[in-house]
Order: C-alpha cells, then sequence, then structure tokens
C-alpha cells in the first residue's frame, strides 16, 4: 500500500504545471503586446532581450571600460566556467587527498583500482553518484529537501571568490572581504538545517539542532579572532591583510614591522583553527552527521547526486578555510621566490604548500581523534574558546596600542632616543608578554576536562 | 507497533518518568550503524538527554535449544558456534564440558592444553573486535584498523588450528579435532613477537588521547550490588571491582596449570570496561605463549564413536568466555539425542543492566555504553 502511494506521487505534477505556467504567460503577453500596440509583433521579445543583454553589461563591465562585446563576455563566462571546475576537481580531489592520507595512517593503502593509484577514483565516484536515484522520503517536505544540498553548495561556489591563489591572483579583493566568508557560513547552516527540517527524520532533526547550536557558537570565537587580526593589519580586505603580513605597513596601519600574523597571534591561530574545523563539520566536531549515533546525521535521507552536492559542499568548504587560515596567519601566498617558476609562479607553490598543510592537518585529526559529546563541544567553546579568543582579542588591542605610541615618538610619556635598539627591545618585550599570556591561557585550554553540564 | 508507549506498557518495561510534550520517541535499531548488530532501543529523548530506555531483543532468534534436541549430541556442538560467533571456542568448550561430566571421560591433558591455547586466541581476538569497534562507536577510525589488523592474524591462526575461521567447531567431547603442528606452532610465535609493539600502540592510542579519555571516563558508571543483582559477568563485572573469573575461581580445561591474573578496575565506568579488556588481551597472550613452551605430548582426542549415548542425567555446568560466564544446562534420557539443552548466555544477562545505566546520559552516551558491553547478539537471541 506504502510503495502504491509512493507510486502514485511520482507523477510529475511540477513539470506539468510548470508547462501550463509557461503556456500562460505566453499567451498572456502576446495578448498584452496586442492591447498595448495594435498589432502582432515580436520586436518587443526582442527587446526585452537587448535590455537584458545590455543590463548585463552594465553589470559585468564596471564604470569607465569599454562596452563588452560578445567576445568579452564569452571569455568571462569561460573564465568563470574554468574557476569552477577547477573549485569542483579541488572538492573531488580533496576526498583522494583525505582518503590516501588517512590510509597512510591507518597502515593500508587507500583507492587504488581506478587509473594508476587511484588517481580517477573521485570520478569514478561522481559518475556513480550521478547516475544514482534521487530519493526523497514520503513524508519529506519536499521543497526543502530539494533546496537544501543547493543551499549548501552555492555559499560554497561562492566562497571561490575570495581565495588569493597567488600573488595578483585573487578573483575579487572585497572591501568587506572577511566578512563576507562570515556571511557565507550563516548561508551554508541555513541548508544544513533545511535538509536536517525537511528529511522528515528524527535522527536528522537531531543532526539539525546540533548543527545549528554548533555552527552559531562557533562563529563567536572565529569572529574575536578575525577582529584581532583586523586590528594588526587595519584592513578588512583579504589582499590588504596579506599585505601586512608581507610588508608590514598597508595603506590602513599595520604593524610596522613585516610578520606573519601566527607569531603574535598564535592563540587566534589556534582558536581560529579549531572553530574553522568545527565549522566545516569534521572530526571531533562532526556531530552533525555523527556516522555511529545519528546515522548520517542531517544527510541520512539523501542520496545520489543531491548527497554528492552536501560532499562538494563540505570539501570545498574546507578548502575554503585553510586558505582563509593561510591568508590570516600563514602570510598568504608569501615565501621566497623560487628557482626558474617566476614571481607568480612561486607564489601559487607557496600558496597551495600552506594550505596543504593546513588540510593535511585538518585529516589528522580525523585520524587521530574520536567524537565530542555535545555538551562536551558547547563547553570547549563557551566556556574556553570564546573567553580566551575574547583575552586574545584584547591582548591585541593593548598590543597594536603599544605599537602605535612606539611608532610615534610625540605620544611617548618620557622622550627616548627612536633609535633602532629600543624599537627591537619594545618588540621584544611586546612579543614576550603576548607569547607569555597566550601560554598562560592555553594552558588552561589545554587542561583536562573533567566536569560534565548535563 | 505504532506507538512506543503501548509497547512499553503492554510489553517489557516500565516508564522510568512521565511523558512530556518536549520529548520524543527515537527508535534506534535493528538496523543502525552501531548497536552492534541487530539490537533495538527506544530511547525517549528530551534534547540529547535519554529519559526512557527500552531494550528490544529477538531478531536474530533461530531457537538454537530446541535444534538442538533434534540433532544428536555431535549435531549440537556446531549450533554452539553461531551463539557467540566472536568467541565460538568458549561456546564448544561450554557444551562439551557438562557432556564429557555426565559420561564421566578422562580428556588428554595435550587436547586440555590445545583448548587453552585455542580459547585464549579466540578471547584475544574477540577483545580486539570490541577495542576496534568501541573506537568506531566513539567517532575514531584509526584503532579499528590497528586492532584488525592483528585480529585478522589471529583469525589465521585459528584458521590453521581448526580449519574455520569463525564457526570452527574445534573443541570436540574428548578432546580437539585437530592437532597442532611444528609450522603452525611458528606462525603463532611470530604472531606474539609482533603483537607486542602493535599492543603498545593501541595503547597509546587511547591512554594518550584526551578526547577519548574524556569520552570513557565516568560514562555509564555501575556499582558491583547493581550488576550482582543483574546477573552480570566477565569484564563488565570485573571493571567494577569484582574478582570474578571462572578460569581462576573453578578452572577448566587446564586453566589450573598457567599462571595469570585477574584484571579488575575499581570504577566500573566505560573506561573501566576497555582498561579490563584491553589489560585481558595481555594475560591472553601469556597464557599463549606458556602454552607454546610447555605443550604436553600425548594424543589431542580420545577416540570417541560417531553417535554415542551419554548416561542418564542432568548437569548445570558454568565457563568464562570473553564476555562473560556461560552456562549450560543439559538434560539426558539415555538415548543419541539430548533431551534438553539450555544456555545461560552471558550477553542476554549483561543486556539487563543497559536500561539502568543509559537513563540520563546523551544519545552519544548511549552509543559509548552499548558498545563497552561488547554485546554479540547471536548469543543473546539465540
Amino acid at each position: 500500500m506504502k510503495l502504491l502511494e509512493w507510486r502514485v506521487r511520482r507523477v510529475p505534477v511540477g513539470k506539468i504545471s510548470l508547462i501550463l505556467g509557461i503556456l500562460a504567460f505566453v499567451l498572456f503577453a502576446t495578448w498584452k503586446i496586442w492591447a498595448l500596440t495594435g498589432y502582432w509583433s515580436l520586436e518587443p521579445y526582442f527587446d526585452s532581450l537587448r535590455n537584458l543583454f545590455l543590463t548585463l553589461r552594465d553589470k559585468f563591465g564596471g564604470p569607465g571600460e569599454p562596452p563588452m562585446g560578445l567576445y568579452n563576455t564569452l571569455i568571462i563566462t569561460l573564465k568563470l566556467l574554468g574557476i569552477l571546475l577547477v573549485l569542483l576537481l579541488i572538492g573531488a580531489y580533496s576526498t583522494l587527498m583525505e582518503r590516501k592520507i588517512l590510509a597512510f595512517m591507518q597502515d593500508r593503502l587507500g583507492p587504488t583500482r581506478v587509473g594508476p593509484r587511484g588517481i580517477l577514483q573521485p570520478i569514478a565516484d561522481g559518475l556513480k553518484l550521478l547516475q544514482k536515484e534521487c530519493i526523497v522520503p514520503l513524508g519529506a517536505d519536499r521543497n526543502f529537501h530539494y533546496l537544501a544540498p543547493v543551499i549548501c553548495f552555492i555559499p560554497a561556489l561562492m566562497g571561490a571568490v575570495l581565495i588569493p591563489f597567488g600573488k595578483g591572483l585573487m578573483p575579487v579583493d572585497l572591501n568587506v572581504g572577511i566578512l563576507y566568508f562570515f556571511a557565507l557560513g550563516a548561508f551554508g547552516e541555513l541548508g544544513i538545517f533545511l535538509a536536517a527540517w525537511g528529511s522528515n527524520n528524527k535522527y536528522s532533526a537531531i543532526a539539525g539542532f546540533r548543527a545549528v547550536a554548533q555552527l552559531v557558537s562557533y562563529e563567536i570565537p572565529m569572529a574575536f579572532c578575525i577582529m584581532s587580526i583586523v586590528l594588526l593589519s587595519g584592513s578588512l580586505k583579504i589582499g590588504e591583510i596579506i599585505n601586512a603580513q608581507i610588508e608590514g605597513a598597508t595603506a590602513y596601519g599595520g604593524l610596522g614591522f613585516p610578520i606573519w600574523f601566527i607569531v603574535p597571534q598564535f592563540l587566534g591561530f589556534l582558536i581560529f583553527f579549531l572553530s574553522a574545523v568545527a565549522e566545516t563539520n569534521r572530526t571531533p566536531f562532526d556531530l552533525a552527521e555523527a556516522e555511529s549515533e545519528l546515522v548520517s546525521g542531517f544527510h541520512t535521507e539523501y542520496t545520489g547526486l543531491r548527497w554528492a552536492f552536501f560532499f562538494l559542499a563540505e570539501y570545498v568548504n574546507i578548502f575554503i578555510g585553510a586558505s582563509i587560515i593561510t591568508a590570516m596567519y600563514l602570510g598568504g601566498y608569501a615565501g621566497p621566490e623560487l628557482p626558474f617558476l617566476g614571481e607568480t609562479l612561486s607564489s601559487v607553490v607557496w600558496f597551495c604548500l600552506k594550505v596543504f598543510l593546513i588540510f593535511f592537518t585538518i585529516v589528522w585529526l580525523r585520524g587521530t581523534l574520536p567524537r565530542l559529546r555535545v555538551d562536551q563541544l558547547m563547553m570547549l567553546c563557551w566556556k574556553r574558546l570564546i573567553p580566551i579568543a575574547m583575552a586574545n582579542f584584547l591582548l591585541t588591542g593593548i598590543f597594536v596600542f603599544a605599537n602605535t605610541v612606539r611608532l610615534t615618538p610625540q605620544l611617548w610619556p618620557v622622550h627616548l632616543e627612536n633609535s633602532a635598539y629600543t624599537s627591537i627591545a619594545a618588540i621584544v618585550v611586546i612579543l614576550i608578554l603576548m607569547f607569555g599570556l597566550a601560554w598562560f591561557f592555553a594552558k588552561d585550554l589545554l587542561k583536562p576536562m573533567k566536569e560534565r553540564d548535563v | 507497533m505504532s506507538d512506543p508507549k503501548d509497547f512499553l506498557t503492554t510489553q517489557t518495561g516500565t516508564l522510568l518518568e512521565k511523558e512530556s510534550e518536549d520529548r520524543f520517541w527515537l527508535n534506534m535499531g535493528p538496523q543502525h550503524p552501531s548497536t552492534h548488530g541487530v539490537f533495538r532501543i527506544l530511547l525517549e529523548t528530551e534534547g540529547e538527554i535519554v529519559k526512557n530506555v527500552v531494550p528490544i531483543i529477538g531478531y536474530l532468534h533461530r531457537g538454537v535449544e530446541k535444534i538442538s534436541e533434534n540433532r544428536d549430541w555431535m549435531g549440537a556442538l556446531p549450533l554452539t558456534d553461531r551463539m557467540d560467533y566472536l568467541g565460538a571456542m568458549s561456546n564448544n568448550m561450554a557444551l562439551t564440558l557438562p557432556v564429557e561430566e555426565l559420561m564421566e571421560l578422562e580428556v588428554p591433558r595435550r587436547a586440555q592444553w590445545l583448548r587453552v591455547l585455542a580459547l585464549e586466541t579466540n578471547r584475544l581476538a574477540s577483545h580486539l573486535l570490541f577495542y576496534g569497534t568501541l573506537g568506531l562507536d566513539l567517532g575514531a577510525l584509526t584503532p579499528f584498523f590497528f586492532a584488525f589488523r592483528q585480529r585478522e592474524i589471529a583469525q589465521y591462526l585459528l584458521e590453521l588450528l581448526s580449519g574455520q575461521r569463525i564457526t570452527f567447531n574445534y573443541i570436540r567431547y574428548g578432546g580437539v579435532r585437530l592437532d597442532i603442528t611444528t609450522p603452525i606452532e611458528r606462525e603463532f610465535r611470530k604472531f606474539i613477537t609482533g603483537f607486542r609493539p602493535a599492543y603498545e600502540e593501541m595503547w597509546n592510542l587511547v591512554e594518550g588521547n584526551e578526547i577519548f579519555r574524556t569520552r570513557i571516563i565516568g560514562v555509564g558508571e555501575s556499582t558491583p550490588e547493581l550488576l550482582i543483582k543483574h546477573g552480570v559477568t566477565g569484564p563488565i563485572l570485573r571493571a567494577s571491582g569484582v574478582k570474578r573469573d571462572l578460569r581462576k575461581d573453578r578452572p577448566f580445561a587446564a586453566y589450573d596449570e598457567f599462571d595469570f591474573d585477574v584484571i579488575t578496575h575499581d570504577k566500573g565506568d566505560t573506561y573501566s570496561r576497555w582498561y579490563c579488556r584491553y589489560k585481558e588481551m595481555g594475560e591472553s597472550l601469556k597464557i599463549i605463549e606458556q602454552c607454546l613452551d610447555g605443550m604436553p605430548d600425548g594424543p589431542h582426542i580420545k577416540k570417541m564413536p560417531f553417535f554415542f549415548k551419554p548416561p542418564p542425567g542432568e548437569i548445570y555446568s558454568v565457563t568464562d568466555t570473553p564476555r562473560g560466564d556461560l552456562g549450560v544446562y543439559i538434560v539426558s534420557d539415555g538415548s543419541r539425542f539430548p533431551y534438553r539443552v539450555r544456555y545461560r548466555a552471558p550477553s542476554f544477562c549483561n543486556l539487563s543492566v543497559l536500561s539502568e545505566l543509559l537513563y540520563g546520559t546523551g544519545i552519544g552516551d548511549v552509543i559509548a555504553i552499548l558498545g563497552s558491553f561488547d554485546p554479540v547478539f547471536g548469543e543473546v537471541d539465540r
């Protein structure tokens, strides 16, 4: 009986209504044209198309640039498609990389069958998932169920514009920069919750509650870390943050000496890293898809390509998170120029190396650690990470203030010779202070969590 | 069954707390990645907190006891392999022991030693599986692979010894089916040398892992009184500080000739259960080594007719298995068929305490506690 019911619901109501709607619209438009102009013509259709093209030209061409022809439009479309393809490949091949690294840690070989040394495995997986049926459970909210993977996947793709692949290779250096990253993160949470709610499954529902609590909580320490970085660099733009680490100063501020922010912000780096792992739902914070507890969490009821979208979104998000960490703490694409490669290419190589290092660490965590319990997870965030991140923010403020005083001798209470020695001494004292306080708090962070709040 | 509450009031269990609107019933199993087979638990949860627990068993019931009545005594033996399929050797042992006692058979000394060798290798394999699956239950992948790498070798050794990987049917009335040979003994020794570093590594992977410890220390604490009240035995009872091991207390096979310790721990929580099983692996290794070193000469089985008729009578005997005390009650009417065979399965009795431990814990802890019980549902349902 159930099966029969399920079959009945497979009638393509959506397609029929879509076709009827289009038909109705065409009839209505034709009638409107006749009513307005008094004669039958296709000219208004062409007009509207022309208008659309002009709008597109205005949007993409930007002010002060020559009008864009069809050729340029094509080129830009191809570039966008190229970036999309690269991003999808990165997402797919991250899985292979993870499987290989995990295999190495667990004394196994990992995928070896498809292609030489399993190099084509992600493509085979993708093809397999393409062929599978996307099953929608009977009681599910079909619209939410359909929308959720899309809403998860789009912000992951949109994040690609932030990634500084190399010197001068940043797609867009947005002036809100790092805030955009946050906005996308919030967008992704919506997708997860929609998936959980739309599946009509209790496991998914619990996973959804967990995911929302976790992701919203872990954005707070993350924001504090980013504010510290903004204090140090004086800008929200990612390009400027990298410049501040390479050159020491930007148009908006900066420390006055080149230093990777992982040195003054080591604590911030740790917190941001942990929060980024939590934001991307990875072990040991993978409570939203806790396999042994909640079967598969929010994507329990997903199959085929829809499931693949969640999967890809997760890995693209890891890549974006690793890129942001690299840009904010590890100097982005900074690094000595490599022989035979030239400036741009060697910067790309350095960037990729650092991102891989972060990615490897995330996989390493997965290979070593079990999952935290929910209460332990929230306690880690609210009782440990947030206070430490706030303290870190405060200390950074003091540090930046002291640095500003150092740079402007007229502000000094006692007039000292502004020699190189005093500068260096001041830097060293401030750094030691930062490290001391960081260690003081880090000890607290590393203390075992014994209390239970349940 | 549409509403779990109906089931709750009509069938087993009792409502531990009054229902409220903030709660919902979560059906876990019989198909669930970490209920260790076909176990089903109905959990009433308030958010993450478990307020009511209804364990439901019987999805793997095959009627082993009834089928045994229609087989002859020899035919009843392979059925025991299918009960606790992770510790099949000890199940063979459990049935052979009362039958031999009834028939007053003199089992050769070499056979007794071979039995101990097989039992302990199987115990090692069983505990290795526990080690791996507890890791999986907590969300860690690596312990599973570390443990299974060694377990694979243990299974291979048992295969060399008995000819089978899982359902051994090795321990027979009057001895064991096959004798050990020098190449097999060499393989055993190779395994022991290879196992030592892996054993250390497995310790470090959990003991040096803060999250692992946080997840299992203090979770599912139990008192010896509670456990004894429910008839819980084996490593779970030993983990709460009761020094009870039938290998020491009432030695069967040749256990009185071996030097080993009974591992206990005082807390009675998930960590203690892990600790006991882990340390027992070391003790098993010790016994295996002693077995190989001092294997006596002689026949490996007392020659017996294929069809035999034990004298009329009834006997209850208990042996120690990796999961606890496996009791076997046999009744013979003097024919070649058993009149009645009854098993007291340790997993079944151990599970009875589960709902008391689960109350008030989170969903994550439910999995951890169930994993630490290491139940085998072939044995629970029989």
